[in-house]
């Protein structure tokens, strides 16, 4: 597969770079481009011009810790975050996530703003023109008007969160820095979902990531990162974070369960969390994989049977929880 | 068609060369300048057949635009043998059966020479782990990575030579 033709635009600074999407309606930001490069491969988006990244990486690409907060900046890429002695200390989950992340080589190139802006997938978005499905009718991902998933000409696109930091860092209570035409604006990252399967992103036109910060975990704060894929380079199939402080009765004080790939956005599952605070760990497993079961949209948009991924989330939310609450592990390895 | 004239470093050797912007460092290798080693196996970051090392890391060429690597060096599995001789990684996947149909073979030697880099005497696991994002269909991996422990041995005894 060839790429289609594009130009490359390279702009200095982050106001050059807001300012030439400005001048091109249909540019789009070229961070690492594993993933962007792919769909234009397979013509699922054709941008008639890539706004290359690539010189704000002096800018942009940096692990630095200060005022009890991680900083890490957009264009790091996932090799140099699942190597950082700091987030391999501090952060040891992250560091999990992002080298759970497709291949060595992929990791090399892909950044985590990249990671966390990973347009959402679709059996049939993704492959759909291969099976020739997409050429019978286009899905509503791809501007047409049906969704393959369901069989129905509606307007609901259920194409499937799949990148693997977010949910890490939304357990992590991490904030997002966006960098835009009006000036910087920050929000928790969980603002930055849409929840939309076609336009998975709260960014307007222009809008870039310009930076993660991650507070430091409390003291006392255990977290569990869990993703199921179908072999070993994949995309999640269904992913759980969770990060939980107890006081020492050993009862939950707080807690965090974060499900990924398995929504059109990475969520919270806020019943499950509000279960598990006032109770032991150990008695309440069972009701709060009902809850997360509940929340989680089984359906039929990956390549394995919403059967097998329901089966899976069940083990997947147990391990997190023993995982978490486990005397072993010290979240502050100070 | 926009063209753009870079200059980069391949096997060693500076080049400088007009490249369309939307090439792809693997179709700049394998069709305007020949060097068919690197092979195209999957197109979109699967299979790791077209691994190389830009700067001496391991990334997919199929997935690499050809204008990014301007002033950077690039190693191709052709750029591995010195003075006529295979590289030990080269020599080891022959006599130990790492190969059979060869496909995916530059790019397994590559991502080994880059395990081996950082790591020279890798155990089986370490191996594995940094073989994952290349697939094999003949050999079921075993060979392989029997290949890569002898030519560390062999790199090992002979440092600094490769």
């Amino acid at each position: 597969m060839k790429l289609p033709k594009f130009e490359i635009f390279r702009p200095e600074s982050l106001g050059e770079a807001v300012a030439a999407f400005e001048c091109h309606q249909s540019a789009l930001p070229l961070a690492g481009g594993t993933d962007l490069l792919v769909a234009m491969k397979r013509r699922l988006i054709r941008p008639e011009r890539l706004i290359d990244l690539t010189a704000l990486n002096d800018q942009l690409a940096y692990i630095k810790e200060d005022a009890e907060m991680i900083r890490i900046g957009a264009l790091t890429r996932l090799i140099e975050i699942e190597r950082h002695p700091l987030v391999i200390k501090r952060l040891p989950f992250l560091a999990a996530a992002a080298k759970s992340v497709a291949s060595i080589q992929i990791r090399h190139s892909a950044t985590l703003g990249g990671n966390i802006c990973l347009d959402n997938r679709c059996y049939y978005y993704n492959y759909g023109l291969a099976s020739g499905v997409e050429l019978w009718e286009p899905c509503l991902k791809r501007s047409g008007r049906i969704c393959h998933v369901t069989g129905k000409f509606d307007d609901i696109c259920y194409a499937v969160y799949s990148g693997d930091t977010a949910p890490v860092l939304i357990s992590l209570d991490s904030h997002v820095t966006i960098f835009g035409p009006r000036g910087e604006r920050t929000i928790p990252l969980l603002e930055l979902f849409s929840g939309v399967g076609q336009t998975p992103f709260n960014l307007e036109r222009g809008e870039i990531l310009k930076e993660v910060e991650i507070p430091l975990p409390k003291n006392g704060t255990r977290f569990s990162f869990q993703k199921f894929r179908s072999q070993e380079v994949d995309f999640p199939l269904a992913s759980v974070a969770v990060s939980v402080r107890c006081g020492a009765d050993g009862v939950v004080e707080e807690a965090r369960i974060v499900l990924g790939a398995l929504g059109c956005a990475p969520f919270r599952v806020r019943s499950a969390e509000d279960f598990l605070k006032g109770r032991r760990p150990g008695e309440a497993s069972e009701a709060v994989v009902k809850l997360c079961r509940r929340e989680a949209q089984f359906i039929n948009n990956v390549h394995v049977a919403p059967t097998i991924r329901r089966h899976v989330l069940v083990r997947l939310v147990k391990t997190c929880i023993a995982e978490a609450t486990s005397n072993e592990q010290r979240a502050n390895r100070a | 068609m926009n063209k753009e004239l870079i200059e980069l470093k391949i096997n060693g050797d500076s080049q400088e060369i007009a490249v369309p912007q939307h090439r792809t460092l693997l179709d700049l290798l394998r069709e305007e300048l020949g060097l068919m080693g690197s092979k195209d196996g999957c197109d979109v970051g699967e299979c790791g057949a077209c691994t190389v090392l830009l700067d001496g890391e391991p990334v997919l060429s199929c997935l690499t635009l050809a204008v990014r690597c301007r002033g950077r060096e690039v190693l191709t599995i052709e750029g591995l043998a010195r003075e006529g001789k295979p590289h030990p990684l080269q020599e080891a996947f022959v006599y130990e059966g790492g190969v059979q149909c060869g496909y995916c073979t530059p790019g397994f030697i590559m991502m080994a020479k880059s395990i081996l880099d950082s790591n020279p005497d890798p155990s089986d696991e370490e191996i594995r782990a940094g073989l994952t994002g290349n697939l094999c269909r003949c050999t079921g991996y075993v060979k392989i990575i029997q290949a890569i422990k002898v030519a560390a041995e062999k790199i090992r005894l002979s440092p600094g030579r490769y």
